[in-house]
């Protein structure tokens, strides 16, 4: 008998006439044992009401476009901080100079203001003769009178009269002598 | 069919067996080669064993019955072949019974009939052979000078008519076929034949089977179908429609099972 020409693709794949087509799907293709399936899926209409494989790719794609966003992101910021340090670096170069300046002058304002504290501390513990004799005048008595008023570092000496009259019996000496007597601090 | 794998290896040699085997083939053949023991897919360039069962179905005839069921609003998930379907079946049934002979399985076509020799380790033997239905009504139809080939048809899908007194002379050639394939696998592997089961593909002939036994000294195969497609995780819904499956629904349950019992037990 005399056939027309085979279709030899049938049987390259894998020796079984359906092979070509289980390469495709080969996730369905369940082998039974003396089950074959003749089954014909190129004629057979797409029923797959959604799509799974387009949200996979669009899944992947959408994936794929985040991470590269993110990378670049980061790049960029890394490329702008690495801006921003040479632009602070010479900032940095171009004021040294200036800076230099500001130590040496604060250094001097340091001296000058030890020199001021000492001074201040030399003036402080000093004690002022018109004061100590204001002071003193303003406490004396009616009829009291200073003749003299010596002082140095740990004492003071006061003399002075006292104007007395006969019924209280106190001498101008004595007073005197009394008030030699006072410290003042 | 049986192929010899040697000369299997030539996949345009298969194909032209296939189409020497399927009447009016068509250029496009889907082919699947199985495996006789196992009925596993096998590609038979790398297939080392004797033989191969090779099957083949016309693409055209494929493409027609899918639309068809597309016209009824029905998608189909798998085509199989019932004939293949049958033969795990019956050898998934003969291991599950532990039978240690063999069965004869006959499916009918118009002009020729397919015989298969099935034992519990796969197929053991298959033939053409050159008688179907129709050789079958015509020797009716001659023997008792019908008018046409309807009556005879009639008469042989008829529960009531008696064929018994000339059922030897319409199935001679069936039967000479037969009896010479069974002695020769018998002699051969000095194993016996010892039940049948037939189908047939457009006339239904309950008598048929229980002919060709008598003659051929075979008993009809029996099987629980019930406990049977139960092993195999098949369970019914109510008793009533278990009681009425009988072995003639074997094809079509042979589509729910997935035959691995056998592997195990070869």
């Amino acid at each position: 008998m005399d056939w027309p020409l085979l279709n030899p693709l049938l049987f390259q794949s894998g020796g079984c006439g359906c092979v070509k087509k289980k390469e495709k799907k080969v996730e369905e293709v369940v082998e039974l044992n003396w089950r074959p399936d003749f089954r014909d899926r190129d004629s057979l209409p797409d029923i797959k009401t959604v799509r799974t494989s387009f949200f996979l790719s669009a899944l992947a794609i959408t994936i794929a476009v985040m991470s590269l966003i993110h990378v670049g992101f980061y790049e960029y910021t890394i490329y702008a901080s690495g801006n921003k340090i040479e632009k602070s670096k010479a900032g940095v170069a171009s004021r040294q100079g200036l800076h230099v300046k500001a130590i040496g002058m604060n250094n001097k304002f340091i001296d000058s203001e030890r020199r001021i504290e000492e001074i201040y501390t030399f003036e402080k513990d000093q004690m002022v003769a018109s004061d100590l004799i204001l002071d003193v005048g303003r406490s004396l008595l009616p009829g009291m009178s200073l003749s003299s008023v010596e002082y140095n570092e740990h004492r003071t000496v006061l003399h002075g009269y006292v104007v007395a009259s006969e019924e209280t019996g106190f001498s101008p000496e004595r007073v005197c002598g009394e008030a030699a007597e006072r410290r003042y601090a | 069919m049986l192929i010899d794998a040697p000369r299997g290896k030539e996949t345009e040699f298969i194909f032209n067996l296939l189409h020497d085997e399927i009447e009016n083939a068509p250029a496009e053949l889907s082919a699947h080669c199985l495996s006789p023991e196992s009925g596993k897919e096998v590609d038979p360039t790398e297939f080392n064993r004797k033989d191969v069962v090779g099957c083949g179905v016309p693409n055209p005839d494929i493409a027609d019955l899918q639309s068809r069921m597309l016209d009824h609003a029905i998608y189909p998930r798998r085509v199989e072949l019932g004939t293949i379907g049958v033969i795990g079946a019956l050898q998934e049934a003969l291991v599950w019974q532990e039978s240690k002979v063999s069965a004869l399985f006959l499916e009918l076509e118009d002009r020729v009939a397919n015989a298969v020799i099935i034992g519990p380790k796969g197929i053991e033997m298959s033939r053409k052979v050159e008688a179907g239905t129709l050789d079958i009504a015509e020797a009716l139809k001659e023997e008792l000078s019908l008018k046409d080939m309807d009556a005879a048809f009639r008469l042989l899908s008829s529960k009531d008519f008696d064929l018994s007194s000339i059922s030897r002379k319409i199935l001679r050639k069936l039967l000479r076929e037969l009896q010479s394939s069974i002695g020769f696998y018998e002699v051969q592997t000095g194993q016996s034949v010892s039940w049948i089961h037939t189908s047939s593909r457009s006339v239904s002939m309950d008598w048929l089977e229980e002919s060709i036994g008598s003659f051929l000294n075979l008993e009809s195969f029996q099987l629980e179908m019930e406990a049977w497609l139960e092993s195999s995780g098949v369970s019914f819904a109510s008793e009533e429609l278990s009681g009425k499956i009988d072995l003639s629904w074997i094809g079509l349950f042979s589509t729910l099972c997935s035959f691995n019992r056998e592997v195990a037990a070869a």
